[in-house]
This record gives structure tokens, C-alpha cells and sequence, in this order.
């Protein structure tokens, strides 16, 4: 089984409080029952209450727990579809971000980002492309063209200094690459995120969840080492922190996981010898180019059982609280 | 479009009424403590308007109103869009534009010629959904506005952006002419086409009309070449992008008509003289027939499940509910 929002399962940490309240609450009202009753009455009265009172705030607990479930979209099981998809679109989205000057990959983060994507796209005749760069802003660098030499124009414009707002907005930059494909396309989409995913801003919940339903995963490529690096200024020094201490930038791999996972992607290391083969491979994989008819497997919603469930027991629980038990009391 | 993808779970809402009845009104409903009052005294009990009475109102409401909500999501409430998914590949269409102080003329009544040019390729670009489709601009100097993209609206938002003599002065035809060549050679299309717009005679740049129009033939790009202008004397005001300045005066010459139809024979296009909007706008539709080719469409369907809301919203109320009947107003199960 596998969640489309598993944010949302954390709100299930808030049931056994909620079971409390509720089990705290049914003992006031057996005060209140000892209060009103004489005693011969009080036992009989008791062991229904505490019955029944048990009985609904379990059924209650339950309602919720199930729907937080449905809430983080449960799938299992697959299917497959008939996929008429052909070729590849593809954007490149490019952190510009001040981090990515370091230079624990030579010549630098973003230097070798750079060429990567310009000799993936040489070995991609057929494939439309695109590329947004983002740092606090995204911006759209090239429309879907399949035009070579305006690639390799846009490319050569990349640079830190190209966006003024500082930071790195993760979440508006997927955004822009979403929009960056046009519509009416019968190709597979694909987002190349090259980033080292330091200090991300942006909650990127909403647009994950965009791009899955949309069917565009996002091929990570981690510019950086665990290790990190000093980031170099324009005047040869290095950028130092309120301390004066050199701040060293450390590639995020959970946070670029994340992306990956979600999205139906893979992550790659920038400096790694076979990426390119790597991310050559995988995009003719995703291409369908070579195959007579493609299959898509996807996983099957099933958020419908547990909101299924949390109506039966909704239900349950008026009966079990309305309904006498005998004919006595 | 809004869609139920299982409408049948719609019934479930025949069982809110009964269990309505049960919750509320059963006359035997449990959870109750029945008290004799036989021995009662004092004056009758009158049930106050109270907080707590508000507050079990509702509670109530709440109550049921997620009911009615979890069963629409249930019923799995979807959005729908269509959406055409072009499965054969158009066109490659550059359009190489005069952007020279020239084309402020204001003779293309009510408007300039540059903007009536302008209004009549938005027009064009609207018409094309399938095509790969670019700008290059050109006056002293060339330079490639929007590479051949299907994001039209890209394309769209870089035509408004343009700005006369952002490229100096002068009238660069040949330049122009070859950047779009150069931009359209790595294309996969079939039919590759350069629609050429200019108002004056070549008189910048390194390479002449003629031996670009030659090399784009030579790759097997058409041009069609489009003189902009009436012939007569007309106003002129233009603003310089760069100092401000601001220039006023009156044209004269017009286009090189045997240059034009030169370009168009060499590469095998057609040569066209546009001496008013109405004119313009008949030679973008004739270009359009010429360059239909046969496309293959398929309608799609995207569907964006929306049940989400409808559950958030339901689970707020559902807690809330809970709260306020047994918390704040403290009623027992």
C-alpha cells in the first residue's frame, strides 16, 4: 500500500488524545448517573453506560482514524493501461541559488549541471526541451522548442546572478516547470531538477501532488558531497556566516529524495561517473519510443474503502447509542 | 465539467433521514435517564433558550452536514477538462518580423503597421495549435526572439514584449532571414516555413537577402515574404527604448518589392504586398490554407479527483462537533 499525502497520517497521532477526552468525558457522566440514581438502580444503569459509552467512543475513534487514512489517499493493487504516449518532453529546471557556486564538483555545482544537460540533450535528437531557472523565483529560460542551438543559447546564459531574489524556492521552481509544458502534447513529460537541496523553501505537498497526477516524474540530479564546500563570492572570498565563519554547503539528499519518491523519479549524483548513461537510459526507458505498445501500471485509489468504513461505524454508533438494550432502565 | 465517479454511493443519503429520526427524535432513544416526577412539587420545567441549547443546535448541524459530505465523496467527485492531444507533428513556422522605427508608420489605419502586424500573428499563432512556432526580430541587427516552440503562449508574451528599435536602426532582412535558417535546421518537421515581414529595403548586415533566402531553400525552407506598407506618405512617432527620445516625422519609401519576390522564388515560397490591415490579415488565412497539413487529434479527458476537500472539510466538522457537545457543552454519549 502506498500513500499519495502520507502528511496527512500524522494526524492520526491526535486519536489516542481524542479516545481520552472521550473516555474522560463518560466518566463525568457516571458521576452525574451516581448523582441522580438510587443505588439499586445505579448498578444496572452503570454496566450499560459503560458499555455502551465504550463501545461509541471506540466506533468514534475509529471514524476518524479511517478517514485520516482516506484523507492520505491509499492506493494498492495495479492495473494496466494502454499508453499511446510517444517521445519525450522534457524540462530542466535549474537551482541557480547561491550554493551551487560551490566547487566540490569541478568546475563548480552549476558549471557541471550545465554541461550535463547540454550533452544529454546532443545525444536526444528527438526530444523537445525546455529549461527554467529558480532561485527565490523561478523563470522560464526557453519555451518547448526542439531547437538545438537555442538550447545550447539559453544554457549559456545560466547564472546565479540572473534571478535577484535570494533563496531557494524549490517549490515555486517545480511550479514553473509545470507550466512550462504546453498542452495538447502526446509525449511523455519528464522534469530534470538539478539542485544541491540546501536550505529549500516552499511546501511542496501541493505541487508533488500536481505532478503525480499529471504523470510528470522528476529525475533528480544532486549537485553536491556529503562532505559540502565554502561558497565562493564574485570578489574571491568565500561566504561567511553572522560568526565570520566560512559557511560550508552540504547537498540535502532527504529533501531531493522526497521530490523523487513522490514524483515516480529516481535521484542521481552529479559527479558520478555513469550518470550520463544513467539518465540516457532512463529517459529512452520513459520515452516508449522502442516499444510496440506501452503499458502503463498504475496503482489503484482506494480511498472510497476507508471513507466506506468510517460511514458504517458513523452509523453504528447512533445505533449503538439510541437504540435500548432492554426493555428495563 | 464536474463528475460522480460512483454516483450509486449517493443513496447512502436515503439513510440520513432515519437515522435523523433515531438520533433525535426516537421517542425510545437511549442514553437518556427517565426520572419520575410524580412526587414533583414545584412549577414545570421550562427549557431556557440556552447556550447549551444553541450549542446542541449546532452541534447538530455539523453533525449532519459531514454526514451528507462524506457520502459525496464517496460518490468520488472529479473534475474534468478536455483537452486536444495533437498526435501527429506541424509545422516549423518562423516568423521573422521588421522591428525598424519605419514600422511605427501609422499608415495600417486605425493602428501602426507594426501593430497591426502584431495583432494579425497573434491571430495566426492562435489558429496553429500543432505548430512548432518562432520569433526572430530583426533591424540593424537580428536576434531570436522565441526559439520554434508549441507553448503558445510563450510565444504570446515575448510578441507583447517586443519594442521598436530595440535592435537599432536599419533594416537587416538578410540577417534575419539567416537566424531563422540556422534556428529551424535541427527541426524533425516536414514542412518548414519562414514567414518574412519588413517594411524597407536591406541596408545592414553581413549577409544579403538573396544568399540567405538561397540557403534556407537549400535546406528545404519556403519562405513567404511579406512587404508591409501603402506607398504613400504617412506619420510616424516612435519612442527610442534605450534614450526615450522620442522621434516624429513622416515616411516615404517603401518596400523593395523585387528583392522580396527574389527571396520568395529562390526558396521556393511566395511573395505577398500588404498595403493595409485588411490585406495583412488575408495573406496570414491564405498562408494558413496553404500550410494545413493533415493532422491526427485526439480528445482527452483529465480528470482531477477533488473528493479531498470534501473529506477535510467533513473530519473538521466531525471533530468540531465532538468538542463541542461533549467539552464545551458537556453532554454525555
Amino acid at each position: 500500500m502506498t500513500f499519495d499525502a502520507s502528511q496527512y497520517l500524522w494526524y492520526l497521532t491526535a486519536i489516542p488524545v481524542i479516545g481520552l477526552l472521550l473516555l474522560v468525558s463518560s466518566f463525568q457522566t457516571r458521576r452525574t448517573v451516581r448523582a441522580l440514581t438510587t443505588q439499586r438502580q445505579e448498578s444496572r444503569i452503570s454496566a450499560i453506560l459503560t458499555v455502551k459509552s465504550f463501545i461509541s467512543s471506540i466506533l468514534i475513534s475509529a471514524v476518524l482514524a479511517s478517514l485520516i487514512l482516506a484523507l492520505a489517499g491509499p492506493r494498492w493493487g495495479e492495473v494496466s493501461v494502454e499508453d499511446e504516449r510517444r517521445g519525450l518532453e522534457i524540462v530542466f529546471l535549474f537551482d541557480v541559488s547561491n550554493s551551487m557556486a560551490a566547487q566540490d564538483i569541478l568546475p563548480s555545482r552549476l558549471e557541471r549541471s550545465r554541461e550535463t544537460a547540454r550533452t544529454l540533450v546532443s545525444r536526444l535528437p528527438d526530444a523537445l526541451v525546455s529549461a527554467v531557472a529558480f532561485k527565490g523565483d523561478a523563470v522560464p529560460i526557453l519555451p518547448m522548442t526542439e531547437d538545438d542551438v537555442a538550447f545550447q543559447l539559453a544554457l549559456a546564459g545560466l547564472s546565479g546572478s540572473m534571478i535577484t531574489s535570494p533563496g531557494t524556492n524549490i517549490e515555486n521552481g517545480l511550479r514553473a516547470a509545470i507550466a512550462a509544458f504546453p498542452e495538447g502534447s502526446a509525449r511523455y513529460r519528464v522534469v530534470i531538477l538539478f539542485s544541491d537541496g540546501e536550505q529549500i523553501d516552499g511546501d511542496v505537498t501541493d505541487v508533488l501532488e500536481q505532478l503525480r497526477v499529471q504523470e510528470i516524474p522528476v529525475l533528480v540530479v544532486a549537485a553536491g558531497t556529503a562532505g559540502g564546500a565554502v561558497i565562493p563570492t564574485v570578489n574571491d572570498g568565500v561566504v561567511r556566516d553572522a560568526a565570520g565563519n566560512p559557511v560550508l554547503a552540504r547537498v540535502d539528499l532527504s529533501a531531493l529524495q522526497e521530490i523523487a519518491d513522490a514524483s515516480d523519479g529516481t535521484v542521481y549524483r552529479l559527479g558520478n561517473r555513469t550518470l550520463l548513461q544513467e539518465l540516457a537510459d532512463e529517459l529512452d526507458r520513459r520515452s516508449g519510443v522502442n516499444q510496440a505498445v506501452v503499458f502503463r501500471r498504475t496503482r489503484v485509489e482506494r480511498y472510497h474503502v476507508f471513507v466506506s468504513i468510517a460511514v458504517l461505524f458513523l452509523a453504528l454508533s447512533i445505533l449503538v447509542q439510541n437504540l435500548r438494550w432492554r426493555r428495563t432502565v | 465539467m464536474w463528475v460522480l465517479e460512483r454516483p450509486a454511493y449517493l443513496l447512502l443519503l436515503l439513510l440520513v433521514p432515519p437515522l435523523i429520526y433515531l438520533r433525535h427524535y426516537h421517542p425510545k432513544r437511549g442514553g437518556r435517564l427517565v426520572l419520575p416526577f410524580v412526587l414533583w412539587d414545584g412549577a414545570a420545567f421550562v427549557s431556557p433558550a440556552t447556550f447549551r441549547g444553541v450549542g446542541l443546535r449546532l452541534a447538530a448541524l455539523m453533525y449532519w452536514s459531514a454526514w451528507i459530505l462524506l457520502v459525496i465523496a464517496l460518490a468520488g467527485p472529479t473534475q474534468t477538462t478536455r483537452e486536444r492531444v495533437f498526435l501527429s507533428r506541424g509545422s516549423d513556422i518562423m516568423i521573422v518580423l521588421d522591428e525598424s522605427a519605419s514600422m511605427a508608420a501609422q499608415d495600417f489605419r486605425p493602428s501602426t503597421r507594426f501593430e497591426t502586424a502584431r495583432d494579425v500573428i497573434r491571430r495566426f499563432v492562435g489558429q496553429r495549435g500543432n505548430d512548432h512556432i518562432g520569433l526572430v526580430g530583426f533591424s540593424a541587427e537580428a536576434a531570436l526572439r522565441v526559439p520554434p516552440t508549441t507553448n503558445a503562449s510563450y510565444l504570446m508574451e515575448s510578441l507583447d514584449a517586443v519594442q521598436l528599435m530595440e535592435l537599432g536602426d536599419g533594416t537587416s532582412i538578410g540577417m534575419g532571414l539567416a537566424l531563422a535558417t540556422l534556428h529551424l535546421r535541427s527541426s524533425s518537421a516536414d514542412n518548414r516555413v519562414i514567414i518574412l515581414l519588413t517594411d524597407g529595403v536591406n541596408n545592414a548586415g553581413e549577409i544579403s537577402p538573396e544568399a540567405a533566402a538561397e540557403v534556407a531553400g537549400d535546406l528545404g525552407v519556403r519562405i513567404y515574404a511579406i512587404g508591409v506598407g501603402s506607398g504613400e506618405e504617412a506619420d510616424i512617432e516612435v519612442r527610442d527604448p534605450e534614450t526615450g527620445e522620442l522621434f516624429r516625422g513622416t515616411v516615404r519609401d517603401g518596400f523593395d518589392g523585387e528583392t522580396l519576390q527574389r527571396i520568395a522564388n529562390l526558396s521556393g515560397g511566395t511573395y505577398f504586398s500588404a498595403t493595409g490591415a485588411g490585406t495583412l490579415e488575408a495573406i496570414f488565412d491564405a498562408i494558413d490554407t496553404a500550410e494545413t497539413v493533415e493532422r491526427r487529434v485526439r480528445i482527452e479527458v483529465r480528470r482531477r479527483p477533488v473528493h479531498r476537500n470534501f473529506l477535510i472539510i467533513a473530519l473538521a466538522l466531525l471533530v468540531g462537533e465532538l468538542l463541542l457537545r461533549r467539552v464545551i457543552v458537556g453532554v454525555s454519549p
